[in-house]
């Protein structure tokens, strides 16, 4: 579960990949949580509430993030529209 | 004293392009050759002092000159000679002027030629590429000066290179992605010149295409030794792992892959000419927007320049200038080469058109990907990354049509005599379903779907490459061996990247000296620590015993390096491939019980190997025998 | 319609424009909040030794009764280097009271540290686990936090701390929380 979210500091890596200071010493803290019985819930709010939603990397599917995965495939339809149209004027 | 003769040599250069450009245009519009002589002479001497502005800046980087400003920011006394020279590529002046220096070299080639005859092309060639090379050398000299000294403090060692670029890929890596940028801006240079002239010429698109095959080449390169140098990172843990600036070159390399699909089929049908146009003014826009948002730390990731606050406003307005001029004309000249025949269904320009739709709606992909936190910066002032899962699930949503079209289009002229083909396919992708299902250890969702289709479209490929060669006999092979050996390597690519990202296990041992561990199926035994000296580093090595239950019996050496004058650590990823998996060590830190080390299991890694070994095949097999098909053709084909 | 054909013909041309201003826009901005989450909240309850004075103890009392400037270096962080400088002339400033935080740092050459770049601080929380910059949201070193009389968190700056940033978005925030 620790995968999901990102290090601040090395970028790409995730928490558990990640050997930064700063990695290192929030997974000691996750680890605290979990041993004092926190669930994941609790979890992630003390995260997010320290370093904002941007540290989830599981994805955007909430507010305008769903644009980036609405759009390609729409704009691919689009396309396809227009391809099938072109055809069909031709073929008349 | 040689570096003043250096800056002097490049700002002589920067005054004779202007007088190249100036009478180049002249020559096109007045078709006289005496201008366009005159300007061909100013190319050449302009491409001579670069190269001696370049060789002054490589002595001032082998001499450790520190009271210049690149060296001592990139470079120190204890770099090896290979890194200094990487020092000086990879930083921004530096890299900045070899590709004005790859440029040079790409606009003599262009206009030495005396094989397309047409006077007002090459003169207008010269023209366009004169003015884009003229936007960046001016912006270099004024505001990137590399020849700028640190005076009148004269710091005695430099700041070193991150340790983490002193790797041999990226010694490769930096000057083939600028030597591919320039080569990359040659169709744009010739669209351009064709707009300009205002008539259309476009038979001598064969002409074009060992330009794109040579430039498409450079980029799998660079894109390769750019995997291979994340390979050996030890924050990456794999060899992709859609790196923002690295997804950048990917971009890049998905529209030449359709530019160049769309230059192969334009003899064929007419309709690929509007998508050359416009794919190679893209391309051309997009090495030029990918360098300003690296340069600038827009987009920023395990490359980081330093950031020089002045400079990057000044190099946006090099790519709005050159943006609107080049869009600007094919916007205006749109009529010239707005023609089209009919689409005709099912046929093989059809398909063909649906591929480069594909490879499009890729390429978006990744822009949006790479628009978004940049959108999100500008309006909440916050960071947002985009991480693998938004990648991976899109483009496995693309590659699938991919993968079904590849098949399609290879059996399209035999699809008449093969009716049973759909269903022998989708009885394929049935099959190799089940098979996973029994073969791999853990489910994988929806990917298991999508990974079966690829599966079987990979196999489905090679059956109808089967069909044809019982068809026509093995010459088939030699013929289109080339397009068989790519497109089997990005298959190859494709699934072991699938598998490697899907199946990969990691975890964190601590390995006291003498104990042992068992590490997915394989026991670790610590044995001995010890201290080594390198160039400039002293690096604390751990040597690990790997034995397997097959017999296998290896030494592994993880170590981290501790660089002399940054003091800066680097951990050395060390892989072996043990069976069918690739087992990756990195040294980690300091416990009270031992050193702990980072272990992953990637299976199937060789995979990628090997399907970028046959990608790279395919591309220089191809770029041969374009080159020799121009070769031969256009010498047939008369002066006009 | 022929603003909607006009319209489609110059797409490219307007699209690519807008690109680059929002390129132009972002080389303005500094990404220097990463989330307003612990703004206007108060500063989490802590106890820490002084880095000089280890018999020195701090917690949120210290905070109280004068606008803070909270700046978290070490001394393996080459940005601090600079920012250090820029708060040695900022110290001289009465209204507001400097207090570094040491994270994941070793004591001996953080103190080294100091002798060598200047002490701009009135005192120095020594965090040598970095849990008291895990409580506050810190993930890189330098960030600097504002902190007002009453203790609340009010602004937060992550990366190196230029004069610009000081001018133009913390001292109307002094003016606004607290300086008489």
């Amino acid at each position: 579960m620790i995968r999901q979210f990102h290090c601040l500091v090395c970028y790409q890596e995730s928490l558990v990949d990640s050997r930064s200071p700063f990695a290192e010493a929030l997974r000691g803290e996750i680890h605290r949580i979990v041993d004092e019985g926190g669930e994941e819930a609790r979890i992630i709010d003390y995260v997010t509430s320290r370093y904002g939603s941007a540290i989830n990397q599981v994805p955007v599917w909430q507010g305008e993030g769903i644009l980036l995965w609405v759009a390609p495939p729409f704009l691919w339809l689009v396309v396809l529209r227009r391809i099938s149209r072109l055809q069909r004027a031709h073929a008349r | 004293m040689i570096i003043e003769l250096g800056h002097f040599a490049a700002i002589s250069a920067l005054v004779l392009l202007t007088f190249q450009m100036l009478s180049a245009l002249y020559a096109a519009s007045c078709q006289s050759l005496v201008y366009l002589a005159f300007s061909r002479r100013c190319l050449k001497t302009g491409a001579l002092l670069l190269l001696l502005s370049y060789s002054a800046l490589c002595y001032g980087f082998m001499s450790d000159e520190f009271s210049l400003l690149v060296v001592a920011t990139y470079s120190s006394a204890t770099l090896p000679w290979m890194y200094k020279l990487a020092a000086l590529c990879s930083s921004h002046s530096g890299g900045i002027l070899l590709w004005l220096l790859c440029l040079y070299a790409v606009m003599c080639r262009i206009t030495m030629n005396r094989t397309h005859c047409s006077l007002e092309l090459v003169a207008y060639m010269q023209a366009v590429s004169g003015f884009f090379t003229l936007t960046l050398l001016g912006y270099l000299l004024f505001y990137l000066n590399p020849f700028a000294r640190t005076l009148p403090v004269y710091p005695d060692v430099g700041r070193d290179l991150t340790p983490v670029l002193q790797h041999g890929a990226v010694l490769l890596h930096v000057p083939l992605i600028y030597s591919a940028y320039a080569v990359l801006s040659v169709p744009y240079f010739y669209v351009a010149a064709q707009l300009l002239h205002g008539r259309v010429d476009w038979r001598g698109l064969v002409w074009l295409k060992p330009w794109l095959y040579g430039g498409w080449m450079m980029l799998t390169l660079a894109l390769a030794m750019a995997t291979s140098f994340a390979n050996d990172l030890s924050g990456w843990g794999l060899w992709w792992n859609w790196d923002p600036v690295e997804n950048m070159v990917l971009l890049v390399w998905l529209l030449e892959s359709a530019l160049l699909h769309a230059v192969c089929y334009s003899s064929q049908h007419r309709g690929f000419l509007s998508f050359v146009v416009m794919l190679s003014i893209i391309i051309f826009l997009l090495c030029l927007t990918l360098s300003f948002l690296i340069h600038s730390n827009i987009v920023t990731s395990i490359h980081y320049f330093s950031p020089d606050g002045a400079s990057t406003f000044p190099f946006l307005v090099v790519l709005a200038t050159n943006g609107i001029l080049s869009i600007g004309l094919s916007v205006t000249r749109k009529h010239i080469f707005s023609m089209s025949d009919p689409w005709v269904s099912y046929s093989s320009a059809h398909i063909m058109l649906h591929g480069i739709v594909i490879f499009i709606m890729m390429a978006f992909v990744l822009v949006l990907g790479l628009l978004y936190p940049i959108w999100v910066g500008v309006m909440r002032e916050t960071i947002l990354w985009i991480g693998p899962p938004y990648y991976n699930q899109m483009f496995t949503f693309f590659m699938v049509p991919m993968a079904g079209l590849m098949v399609w289009h290879v059996l399209i002229e035999k699809m008449g005599k093969y009716e049973l083909f759909p269903a022998v396919y989708g009885v394929l992708i049935l099959l190799v379903f089940v098979a996973t299902g029994f073969l791999w250890p853990s489910p994988l969702g929806w990917g298991y779907v999508f990974c079966s289709i690829l599966f079987a479209s990979g196999l489905a490929f090679v059956l109808a490459i089967g069909c044809h060669v019982y068809e026509t006999g093995w010459r088939y092979l030699i013929d289109h061996g080339a397009m068989i050996s790519a497109h089997l390597g990005v298959w190859f690519l494709i699934i072991g990247a699938y598998c490697s990202t899907s199946l990969i296990q990691s975890g964190e041992v601590v390995l006291p000296i003498g104990a042992s561990v068992d590490v997915g199926g394989v026991s670790l035994t610590a044995e001995r620590s010890y201290f080594k000296r390198g160039d400039n580093y002293v690096s604390e090595v751990l040597d690990i015993q790997v034995e397997s239950p097959s017999g296998v019996n290896r030494h592994m050496h993880p170590e981290i390096r501790t660089y002399d004058v940054t003091k800066e650590t680097k951990s050395v990823v060390i892989a072996e491939q043990i069976g069918l998996y690739n087992l990756r060590l990195i040294l980690s830190r300091h416990h009270h019980a031992g050193r702990s080390v980072l272990w992953f299991w990637v299976p199937y890694a060789f995979l990628v190997r090997l399907g970028g070994w046959l990608l790279l095949v395919g591309i220089c097999w191809a770029s041969v025998v374009a080159w020799y098909k121009r070769f031969y053709l256009i010498k047939e084909r008369a002066c006009e | 319609m022929r603003i909607i054909a006009w319209g489609k013909k110059w797409m490219p041309l307007v699209a690519f424009s807008t690109i680059v201003m929002l390129f132009a826009l972002r080389l303005d901005v500094h990404l220097h909040q990463v989330s307003a989450s612990m703004i206007n909240k108060p500063l989490p309850v802590f106890y820490a030794y002084d880095l000089q004075r280890l018999s020195q103890v701090y917690n949120k009392n210290n905070f109280l009764g004068k606008v803070s400037v909270l700046h978290i270096w070490s001394s393996w962080c080459r940005a601090c280097e600079q920012d250090n400088q820029l708060l040695l002339s900022l110290a001289r400033d009465k209204r507001v009271r400097f207090i570094g935080v040491n994270s994941l740092d070793n004591r001996e050459e953080a103190l080294d540290w100091l002798s060598i770049y200047g002490n701009p601080y009135k005192g120095i929380i020594f965090d040598s686990t970095g849990r008291f910059a895990h409580q506050l949201g810190v993930y890189a070193a330098p960030e600097t936090y504002l902190i007002d009389r009453k203790g609340f968190i009010r602004y937060k700056v992550v990366g190196k701390l230029t004069r610009e940033l000081w001018n133009r978005k913390i001292e109307p925030l002094i003016s606004l929380y607290g300086g008489k």
